[in-house]
């Protein structure tokens, strides 16, 4: 078996005597869609935040690719290569759609470099990129606009758009569908489908008729542990989560 | 250097970490409550020595003096709340720097219009007047009064903010602010009470500090930087981290000026780099 | 900033202004309002562009204006070697002072650049040997610059003007470059910044060092115009001044600073004459501004061209 793209091992978090993550371990094999359910207040934002070293771990370890990144900072969990879109809209609103989306793109392309001179025009492999990870989502019409004038299901399109134009190997997705509209919600739902095998990607979802449709592999938490993990017929079968979650 | 020299110096230290204390104590409330760096607490802080001045001068009476410095600044804490800040809230966060700082500006002149360019010099109460000495050591009796008034100032306070109902509202403020609301406090009373109160603390800081560090109008400056380099130390969202690290400050000032005194005040700045180094949330701060 | 016209008018605005300004007023007052429209245009790139509101920035004018008059007073050395070295001492000062300011945010790193701008004027008032302690640094010359006489108040004028528009041009770039769209995010979402691969702290350490360039190389033209680096140039007081100028002026781009600054040296010119203590008259305009015109002098402008324009329709009609 091939080694997990990413793998957590007892990892943990309190907040003073509030356990919010307990002891998780999970395995994320490479080109799948894996997703993480379970109720409100479960600790699966806080588990991400974990991940992408927005939060101090306070005890276990985070592996990606073998390596334990679990003592490295935000931006150099992000230069891995992984990326990550947030469950709160989370754009830049006064930059434009493509700015927003060239940012990650320039990232990738430089490591970050901080060049205060250079037109940003300059760099034109960003540009490609930026432009086509808004090709992805369906964004390319609105390029120019300030990203505070796009509707509220825009936003969320561009956010992962952002997520994309990085190029991260591994995609970290906070709930995509969360205020959208049914369809709206299927549509970003086929769209993250579509990114599976040539990313890995982890989501946090609610929205079970996405989750029972997209994923490879479920891992359900329930108070900051995880309650259980397999592929979507085994838990919709498995009686834990049924009581657990599924409330039936 | 003889241990009696280096023992007078920390009781001197003492005296003067006291007063950092209760003017950064006055500086964290509002910064907890309101989220604004007073810059106007440096003007509040002389207010209070000028205030002093001219009670003792006119009446002889170093209590009344502390009493009207203290209330005096309050109630300008009151005005520059009510008519001022209040109407920036939610507003551009930049104004209400810009409003204090002009604060700071119009009090500080209408000092010098009102008490001349010169500096003042205020002796101590007769009462307070000479020195202990015990075994070589040499302790004014101010700053002993001093020490002793500082202390008892702050645990006032603390009794105030643990053990009063007023007290766990503004501790209810500090933690959140929309909590408060919820309970159907008014906010905005709090805020003008708080503001007050902190300015009234810097005020009584001033009029103890007087007779120590002489009047000037722009002697609030140096404390107010001292203050914020206190809060900083001290740490985030912890209203008595103010009062050790005001105490830490004072004592190694006056300690460092023993040996190399032109260098007393940098060693400070020294230090907070290194404590904001090592632990970004200061000293009692949590993360 | 975007797109050609409204652009161009800016800068047609600002070339006009530079270019009418020292017959307006005195051209000593004139080199006042370009060297703080230096200042003013590099605090706002902290202000304006990353966010990080700066109550210190007095202190990176001071250490330029002390290096550069050193640099002319004892070494003799050249006018632009002497003002390059200023802006890179004060460049390298701010970058210091800044990475520690950026551990933390918000009101605590407010309060930092107030305290470092205080430990500075302290070492300022100390340093006498270096900085002539409370009576000023005097007797800074004004050489040559390539061999042009810039000694005459108007040839001094058109020295400093060069300098802010080579200043001015040169932040345009930065603000339009890679690394300003950078600032920019750091602003917005400092957090998504972070997840996108972005060094958060970095990046602000790397624009407060700039702007403290810029800054210093501003106070070693101040050291020159009147031959006099004053202590008061590092007192916090100017640092509020600077903030002042920047909101007044409008924080949105560069041009709207760079009229804050004209606006102040012409308020604080009218204000000393009516009274000594101009001071006190000031800071009631500042709470006056504060409390009654938020939008600063851009507003004003936009107001202005408003109600014009709804004059000439209802005129047309």
């Amino acid at each position: 078996m091939t080694q997990p793209v990413l793998l957590t091992e007892g990892l943990s978090k309190a907040f003073g005597a509030n356990v919010a993550v307990a002891e998780v371990s999970l395995a994320v094999r490479e080109g799948t869609l894996h997703t993480i359910i379970g109720p409100n207040g479960a600790g699966k934002t806080t588990f991400f935040n974990l991940l992408t070293r927005d939060l101090p771990v306070s005890a276990g370890h985070i592996y990606y690719r073998g390596d334990e990144i679990t003592a490295l900072k935000p931006h150099q969990v992000a230069a891995r290569g992984v990326g990550r879109s947030y469950q709160i809209t989370s754009v830049f609103p006064s930059l434009t759609v493509l700015e927003n989306a060239w940012l990650a793109a320039y990232r990738k392309e430089t490591g970050g470099r901080l060049d205060f001179w250079s037109r940003p025009g300059a760099y034109t492999g960003a540009d490609d990129k930026a432009r086509a990870a808004l090709g992805r989502v369906g964004l390319d019409g609105v390029a120019d606009r300030p990203a505070r004038e796009l509707s509220y299901g825009d936003q969320r399109l561009l956010e992962i758009a952002v997520t994309l134009a990085a190029e991260p190997k591994l995609l970290l997705f906070d709930e995509p569908t969360s205020g959208l509209s049914a369809d709206e919600a299927r549509k970003v739902g086929t769209l993250v489908r579509a990114l599976v095998p040539a990313y890995t990607v982890v989501m946090i979802e609610h929205n079970m008729d996405v989750v029972m449709a997209v994923s490879d592999r479920i891992s359900v938490m329930q108070f900051g542990r995880l309650i259980a993990d397999g592929d979507p017929a085994q838990i919709r079968d498995d009686q834990r989560v049924r009581d657990a979650y599924l409330g039936t | 250097m003889p241990l009696s020299l280096l023992v007078s110096q920390l009781l001197n230290g003492i005296a003067v970490g006291m007063l950092y204390a209760v003017a950064a104590l006055g500086l964290s409330i509002i910064k907890g409550l309101l989220n604004i760096p007073n810059f106007a607490h440096g003007a509040f802080y002389a207010v209070g020595a000028y205030l002093l001045y001219a009670v003792v001068s006119a009446t002889e009476s170093f209590w009344l003096g502390l009493v009207v410095a203290t209330v005096v600044a309050g109630g300008l804490g009151v005005l520059v709340e009510w008519f001022g800040v209040r109407r920036l809230y939610g507003g551009a966060y930049l104004f209400q720097l810009l409003l204090l700082f002009g604060v700071s500006l119009v009090v500080t002149e209408l000092l010098i219009v009102l008490w001349g360019p010169e500096g003042k010099s205020l002796s101590p109460p007769d009462f307070l007047q000479g020195a202990l000495i015990f075994s070589g050591i040499f302790y004014p009796k101010y700053l002993l009064f001093t020490t002793v008034a500082g202390a008892v100032i702050i645990v006032a306070v603390w009794l105030l903010i643990e053990r009063t109902r007023y007290g766990a509202i503004i501790r209810a403020g500090i933690e959140k602010t929309e909590m408060v609301s919820a309970l159907g406090i008014n906010i905005e009373v709090l805020f003008t009470l708080a503001f007050a109160f902190g300015a009234g603390l810097a005020g009584l800081a001033g009029a103890l500090a007087a007779p120590i560090v002489g009047i000037t109008a722009t002697m609030g400056i140096d404390m107010l930087a001292m203050a914020f380099v206190v809060l900083v130390i001290g740490g985030l969202g912890s209203l008595y981290g103010a009062v050790f690290a005001g105490l830490l400050v004072g004592i190694t000032q006056s300690l460092v000026a023993l040996y190399w005194p032109s260098a007393s005040t940098i060693l400070i700045y020294v230090a907070m780099v290194l404590i904001l180094l090592w632990r970004p949330q200061g000293l009692l701060g949590e993360r | 900033m975007r797109g050609g016209s409204p652009f161009s008018l800016w800068w047609a605005a600002l070339l006009t202004g530079i270019v009418v300004l020292p017959f307006a007023i005195p051209p000593s007052m004139a080199t006042e309002v370009v060297i703080y429209g230096i200042v003013a245009v590099a605090a706002n790139l902290l202000i304006g562009y990353a966010g990080l509101y700066s109550f210190g920035q007095a202190a990176f004018f001071g250490v330029g204006g002390y290096m550069t008059a050193n640099l002319l007073l004892h070494l003799d050395l050249p006018v632009l070697p002497a003002l390059a070295l200023g802006a890179v001492v004060s460049g390298l000062v701010a970058a210091l002072v800044g990475f520690v300011c950026v551990r933390r945010t918000g009101i605590y790193f407010i309060m930092l650049t107030f305290a470092f701008n205080q430990m500075i004027f302290y070492i300022a008032y100390q340093w006498r040997d270096a900085t002539g302690g409370e009576d000023g640094l005097s007797g800074v010359p004004r050489p040559d610059v390539l061999g042009v006489d810039i000694g005459a108040p108007i040839a001094y004028y058109a020295f400093a003007a060069l300098v802010f528009v080579l200043c001015f041009w040169a932040m345009g770039r930065i603000v339009a470059s890679p690394f300003g769209r950078i600032v920019v995010a750091t602003r917005e979402n400092p957090r998504r910044a972070a997840s996108v691969g972005f060094d958060v702290t970095r990046a602000q350490t790397a624009i407060f060092a700039m702007s403290g360039a810029f800054t210093g190389l501003a106070g070693g033209l101040y050291a020159m115009l009147y031959g006099l680096m004053p202590i008061d140039a590092v007192n916090w007081i100017n640092s509020g001044n600077i903030v002042f100028m920047v909101l007044i002026g409008g924080t949105g781009n560069l041009f709207g600073p760079a009229a804050g600054a004209v606006i102040f040296i012409i308020l604080q010119d009218v204000l000393s004459v009516v009274w000594a203590r101009w001071p006190l008259l000031f800071g009631a305009v500042v709470i006056a501004v504060v409390l009654y015109f938020q939008g600063g002098f851009v507003e004003l402008f936009h107001r202005l061209g408003r109600w014009a324009t709804a004059r000439r329709k209802a005129r047309a009609r």
